[in-house]
């Protein structure tokens, strides 16, 4: 009985997180070899009743990442109100991920932390996708 | 004898005007506003300079861009590429694709290359010294800025995302962009190798007649 309590206390944060933003249709966009940028692309749905205030964003594979709203314009903050949702999506805002430490393949799992104003970090995996041979996006 | 000599005049005539309206509804229409957009230039490839002349009687497609963008730039030479694989090899023949960087400052045409060699080997990666590509952006009336910073800050370059489809005299005749889906690219080139053979022909019968 005292297992269970405790299996359900470790997963209560989980379904917390859950519950409140939702995350949908992650991947990041295979960059040939010889580039040390990629984009990653999600969309954060909030469920909550309060908004939503990302203020910035790690990545393990990129020394350095950043939102990027379209033409690469640096974003400082993404604000999605309640009941509300944002796109990441290809031919416009993105997560840049720079200073690549290593080639990215198709398959690749990379791990997104989207620090929040308030509560606890948003943690992200993210397949990585080889589009080439793909219509779109 | 007479009327024999005039009917031969007439039918040449005819046939002269009916090839002429032929060959005028053959080439598709190009936009007002792109009338007089573009012309030639010369850059650096990983194996030599490169002119658009080079390509006379060839249909092209040229984009702008720098290696470091992830989104824009990747998804324009996917749907270059794409274009390009769905066609005849002989129709290939007769097409050519560029890339132009504007951010020399970090990518020299090697690195260039083995960045369009991972969408498409025929894609040819070329760039110029700043003088160069800021002239070529005003004939192409394209934008870009490249910000005041060492190659090896991470920083980020603006640019217009036209692709340029460019007719067998390398005038820009339509634009595009990396959201165009590649069937419509692909049936643009081939419809301008169709007006380019066309023209091809008529020029060789005018050749004959002189
Ligand atoms: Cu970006």
């Amino acid at each position: 009985m005292k297992r269970w309590i405790l299996v359900v206390l470790c997963l209560l944060p989980v379904w917390v997180q859950a519950e409140e933003v939702e995350v949908r249709d992650a991947w990041v966009r295979l960059p040939p070899p010889v580039a040390d940028t990629a984009a990653a692309y999600l969309r954060l749905i909030n469920h909550g009743g309060r908004e939503l205030v990302l203020l910035g964003v790690r990545a393990n594979v990129a020394g350095e990442a950043m939102f990027h709203g379209p033409g690469m314009r640096p974003l400082g903050t993404v604000r999605i109100p309640a009941g509300g949702e944002y796109r990441f999506a290809p031919g416009a805002a993105h997560v840049m991920l720079m200073k690549l430490k290593q080639p990215l393949h198709a398959g690749d799992s990379v791990h997104l932390v989207l620090r929040r104003a308030k509560g606890k970090p948003i943690q992200v995996e993210l397949p990585v996708r080889d589009m080439r041979r793909l219509e779109r996006p | 004898m007479w009327r024999g000599a005039m009917w031969v005049v007439v039918m040449l005539a005819l046939s002269v005007g009916a090839l002429t309206c032929f060959i005028q509804h053959t080439e598709p229409d190009v936009p007002a506003y792109l009338r007089g957009m573009g012309g030639d230039f010369t850059l650096r490839s990983a194996h030599g300079p490169v002119s658009l002349h080079d390509f006379r009687g060839k249909v092209g497609l040229l984009y702008f861009g720098y290696t470091h963008c992830p989104d824009a730039c990747p998804m324009a030479l996917s749907v270059i590429a794409r274009a390009l694989r769905g066609m005849s090899a002989a129709q290939r023949d007769r097409v050519y694709a560029l890339f132009v960087s504007v951010d020399p400052k970090r990518d020299t045409p090697e690195h260039l290359q083995a960045y369009t060699a991972f969408f498409d080997r025929r894609i040819i990666g070329l760039t110029g010294t700043t003088r160069q590509l800021t002239a070529l952006a005003v004939k192409y009336r394209m934008d870009f800025e490249v910000p005041q910073a060492p190659a090896d800050a991470a920083y980020t370059v603006r640019h217009s995302r036209f692709i340029y489809l460019l007719d067998a005299e390398g005038r820009v005749v339509a634009l595009f962009d990396e959201k165009t889906p590649s069937a419509r690219l692909r049936r643009a080139l081939r419809r301008w190798l169709y007006a380019a053979s066309v023209r091809r022909m008529w020029k060789d019968t005018q050749g004959e007649r002189r």
